[in-house]
């Protein structure tokens, strides 16, 4: 994908539309598109796609996402903390995949100016940080709450009443703008809410990282990792729990059957209500279910990333695999010595350091890295899926409106407008119910949201660059870093070349271990049911919201990611080998091929050509 | 030198400064064995006995007035003195007072052996050598697969002429800062002569406990060899690189290297003899995983033991059962120069000083493609 020219990418502003997606465009805000007249800034930044967070085509609406998000980190760490070395990231869109570009600050009075007030501010936080944290949460489950509690209006025919008796001057129109407003409101709060602590404790794991790095040349990453993560009783460990519980439910009540069929989860799920085991089962799911399978199937980045609650796919999947587990006289009890593995290797390093002042050293930082890694690993599961999952259920609930008016045929449909069309779609609703005349929307909207339809589904199959533009010259911002693996190792995969000989993949090794065996290529979400036991995952980014999968997979290599990625923790919590931030996996490697994924070296080789005779579990060889 | 000191003591009888009795590598098989680890058993012919002999057949005045005309200097010179009082040590045998010891020390190793001419290796033992801050390595000599008292005792003088190569008399002036001579008194320093029970290695090598390319304190760098460890430490092939993590003792690294030939005793006549690999053999790992973790174990052991970086030589030879069994040969503090570092930070006041630091320096740092 690279041009010939060393440590250049293509050119932001000269990729080719894929065929029959003429017009792509038109479905995102000016602003987030390369355009000529800012040309000289879009050519002068290094773009690279984010494989972490935005592996698939954004239909408009999820635009959302990236937009307030971005605004957040920028926000915080320029406008609120002045982290040093940069301002925030910036992104584009190209034929519907989102790249972002660092921001590094170049100017060496300017970067010593801002690290003088982030020491203040940041210092704030971190001097202070277990007390903030328990305040965040009290804030943030607030903030949950009234999400919960914000119900969309009806558009009556007539007005109730009280409205005149209250003398109150807004009807239902307004009403349902301001739940519009509202909703939009907390669904860019969440994004500041998330931003609040989360990177400059990423400042803190970098730290951290960057001394051991030093101190140790040759460590890798994993192993600081190790120092500091592995507390356990996240969320997401909730969620995980819960599963199991559920599948020793099922194992008491003879369940195995229902759960075994192959069919739908909608089929199992209606099977289960028709016994009295099931009907038992269910109850206990019922007690499972809220908050904590509102994790959500992908990173709550998508409109389509449903919660397990509403699309149960993932807890079948995960109570299969582990009543299969229990049945095979498995304990799955969580191991516990994790932490305690963590203290003995920190010893170990600790120990070896050659000085009393490097020992203080080492541990004020790991103090600091652990202190901040319980909010880094459990904050997710607040913001982007129980917060994220509530507020895209009440866009559902606005989009039956339009259903209801005629605006389009699918609730699903209104993803396909962008938040600024919506905003004119409800105009156009609320001025024709208000005076019941024709509005506009339902002859517009239909053809926009067909042709939008089309065009998402052909660029799913478009390959998107890894990165373009110019190779900085310093990447700068740690979080480029800590959560994408930016580094001149990452840059130097990714600007070689595919092609059909390519038997070696180099990546992060992120969890350690040698497994060979049958890979299966995963785009998205979708697909997942597709995996057999014991196959090795590769995808473009994994999230702990497909912890499920885990318990059926025997490695796991993605396309994007860093050390702290979420698929690294997660592959290193249940021992599987894993490569991260290997930037082309899922276009290098077919499915059906056998692989050996080497989570020591970070090697991924590509060992046969696939086909059938390939099939089959895994191997485990080094562990 | 003390007159009671008998010219031939077993290794586990050595007692008081083995340093200045039995030299530098004597003492270090000493301690190591005294810590437990496993180090062939053996004896040191002391410095009383290069003493004993030197006056006994009258080679210490010769060889004084023929140190004392060299130019230390000229290397030419240096090398004229040295072949003279090797031309002497072939030539003049060992006095009955003197064999008699080596012989019944020998004829014990027979016993234990159960071999009536047991392989033995015979090793000079300098004082002074060994030492931190004065490496001698490689200086002296070391005769592999000795057989037979004859062999033993030819051996032994071999050593002890050795302490006058070129090489060690010029060190020794500059050590001693003065001319060859004036340094040269035999009894202020002195040789010893290690023997030891002959291993049979299968497999050989070196072990550094820091990493050889970043000076990493937490790896232990194995290099590997087939057959004895000649081949490894004179850099003849290309070794199997093993790496083993000190903390988590994992293997970080494994490198087949290329082992084409080896070292393997000569059964017939005694000595050594090389010998080619088949090539599959050659590039196949000859050291296990299991096996890697011990000797790092050991390694992690010695530098703990010593308070020092260590350079050590080992072999991987066959017990009596059969099984495979690490023995240690040698272990030496590494002498780089590369210990003395910064601090890799200075404390600073507050976790957030640490964090400022560190993105601070992150904002200079070039993107290396």
């Amino acid at each position: 994908m690279a041009n010939e020219q060393a440590g250049t990418f293509p050119d932001p502003l000269s990729v080719p539309t894929p065929e029959g997606c003429e017009g792509w465009e038109e479905m995102y805000p000016y602003y987030v598109l390369f355009s000529e007249d800012r040309a000289e800034y879009e050519r002068s930044k290094f773009w690279f796609q984010n494989r972490y967070h935005l592996m698939d085509p954004m239909k408009p609406f999820d635009m959302v996402t990236p937009e307030f998000c971005y605004i957040a980190i920028a926000n915080r760490n320029n406008r609120i903390f002045q982290l040093p070395p940069a301002t925030g990231v910036d992104f584009r869109v190209v034929n519907g995949y989102g790249y972002l570009a660092g921001s590094p600050v170049l100017d060496g009075e300017r970067i010593a100016a801002r690290a003088a007030v982030f020491g203040q501010r940041a210092g704030h936080y971190f001097e202070n940080w277990a007390e903030i944290e328990r305040d965040w949460q009290e804030r943030t489950n607030a903030e949950i709450a009234k999400l919960e509690a914000l119900q969309m209006p009806d558009l009556p025919e007539l007005e109730d009443m009280s409205v005149v008796t209250n003398h109150q001057a807004h009807g239902a129109g307004f009403e349902m703008h301001q739940f519009f407003n509202r909703l939009m409101e907390a669904k860019h709060l969440a994004w500041h809410f998330h931003m609040e602590m989360i990177l400059i404790g990423f400042g803190a794991y970098f730290t951290f990282f960057e001394f051991c790095q030093q101190a140790f040349p040759e460590i890798d990453k994993q192993t600081i990792a190790n120092m500091i993560t592995g507390l356990g009783g996240t969320p997401f460990d909730r969620a995980d729990e819960e599963l199991k519980r559920l599948a020793r439910v099922a194992v008491d009540l003879d369940l195995d059957d229902a759960f075994g069929g192959g069919g739908s989860a909608e089929v199992t799920f209606k099977g289960l209500a028709d016994s009295e085991a099931g009907r038992q089962w269910l109850e206990e799911y019922d007690k499972s279910k809220y908050p904590w399978f509102m994790v959500n199937t992908g990173d709550g980045m998508y409109s389509h990333h449903r919660a397990w609650i509403d699309d149960p796919r993932m807890i079948v999947t995960g109570v299969q695999g582990y009543i299969t587990q229990l049945r095979a006289g498995k304990d799955l009890t969580r191991p516990q010595d994790q932490r305690a593995e963590g203290d003995r290797i920190a010893r170990g390093y600790r120990e070896l350091l050659e000085s009393e002042d490097d020992r203080k050293a080492f541990d004020a930082m790991l103090g600091l890295a652990r202190l901040v890694s319980v909010h880094i690993e459990g904050h997710k599961f607040y913001i982007e899926h129980w917060w994220h999952g509530l507020f895209y259920n009440k866009v559902r609930d606005l989009s039956r409106v339009f259903v209801k008016y005629g605006f389009w045929d699918d609730t699903e449909d209104i993803f396909y407008l962008h938040q600024a069309e919506v905003l004119e779609a409800l105009i156009d609703m609320l001025l024709g119910w208000a005076g019941e005349w024709p509005a506009r929307g339902p002859k517009y909207w239909p053809p926009k949201v067909q042709r939008r339809r089309e065009i998402l589904e052909r660029l799913q199959d478009w390959t998107p660059p890894p990165a373009l533009g110019p190779v900085p010259e310093v990447v700068g911002d740690p979080v480029l870093s800590m959560l994408w693996g930016i580094d001149g190792d990452a840059l130097r995969e990714w600007a070689t070349p595919v092609d059909a000989d390519t038997t070696q993949l180099r990546g992060t090794p992120a969890s350690s271990g040698v497994v060979e065996g049958v890979a299966r290529v995963v785009h998205g979400i979708d697909q997942m049911d597709t995996v057999q036991q014991g196959e090795i995952l590769v995808a473009p980014t994994t999230n702990p919201s497909w912890t499920p999968v885990f318990s059926r997979i025997s490695a796991c290599v993605a396309d994007g990611g860093g050390m702290m990625s979420h698929a690294a923790i997660v592959c290193r919590e249940h021992g599987l080998p894993a490569i991260v931030g290997t930037g082309r996996a899922t276009r290098a490697v077919k499915t059906g091929q056998r692989i050996r994924v080497d989570g020591n070296t970070g090697i991924v080789t590509i060992l046969t050509g696939g086909g059938p005779e390939g099939l089959g579990g895994g191997r485990e060889e080094d562990r | 030198m003390s007159a009671e000191l008998a010219p031939v003591v077993w290794f586990d009888e050595l007692e008081g400064d083995v340093r200045a009795v039995a030299g530098g590598k004597c003492a270090s098989l000493v301690e190591m064995r005294r810590a437990g680890f496993p180090v062939p058993p053996g004896f040191a012919i002391t410095v009383a006995a290069f003493e004993r002999f030197g006056e006994e057949t009258g080679v210490t005045a010769k060889v004084e007035r023929l140190v004392a005309m060299a130019d230390p200097d000229s290397t030419e010179s240096l090398r004229a003195v040295s072949e003279q009082i090797e031309a002497l040590a072939a030539e003049v045998r060992l006095p009955a007072g003197l064999l008699g010891p080596v012989e019944s020390a020998y004829r014990r190793v027979a016993r234990e052996t159960g071999e009536d001419d047991p392989a033995v290796a015979v090793r000079s033992s300098a004082v002074g050598e060994d030492s931190a801050d004065a490496s001698f390595a490689g200086q002296q000599e070391t005769y592999l697969w000795v057989r037979g008292l004859t062999e033993l005792e030819l051996a032994v003088r071999r050593c002890w002429a050795s302490y006058f190569s070129p090489h060690a008399l010029s060190y020794r002036a500059r050590l001693l800062g003065g001319p060859v001579s004036g340094g040269l008194g035999i009894g202020t320093v002195g040789m010893s002569v290690g023997v030891q029970q002959m291993v049979d290695a299968d497999v050989a090598g070196v072990m550094f406990t820091r990493s050889p390319t970043t000076n990493d304190r937490s790896i232990v760098a194995i290099e590997a060899g087939l057959g004895l460890g000649v081949s490894v430490v004179a850099g003849e092939i290309t070794p199997d690189q093993i790496w083993v993590n000190k903390v988590t003792r994992e293997i970080v690294k494994r490198t087949a290297g290329d082992k084409r030939l080896r070292y393997v005793p000569n059964r017939d006549t005694g000595g050594t003899r090389r010998e080619e690999v088949p090539e599959d053999e050659a590039t196949r790992l000859c050291l296990d995983d299991a096996t890697a973790r011990q000797l790092a174990e050991y390694g992690v052991r010695l530098e703990r033991h010593y308070g020092a970086a260590q350079d050590v030589e080992w072999a991987l030879t066959r017990g009596a059962d059969g099984e495979p069994t690490l023995v240690l040969l040698q272990s030496r503090p590494i002498t780089t120069g590369r210990e003395a570092r910064e601090p890799v930070a200075t404390p600073l006041p507050s976790q957030t000083d640490y964090v400022v630091r560190q993105l601070l320096a992150t904002s200079q740092k070039k993107v290396q493609m």
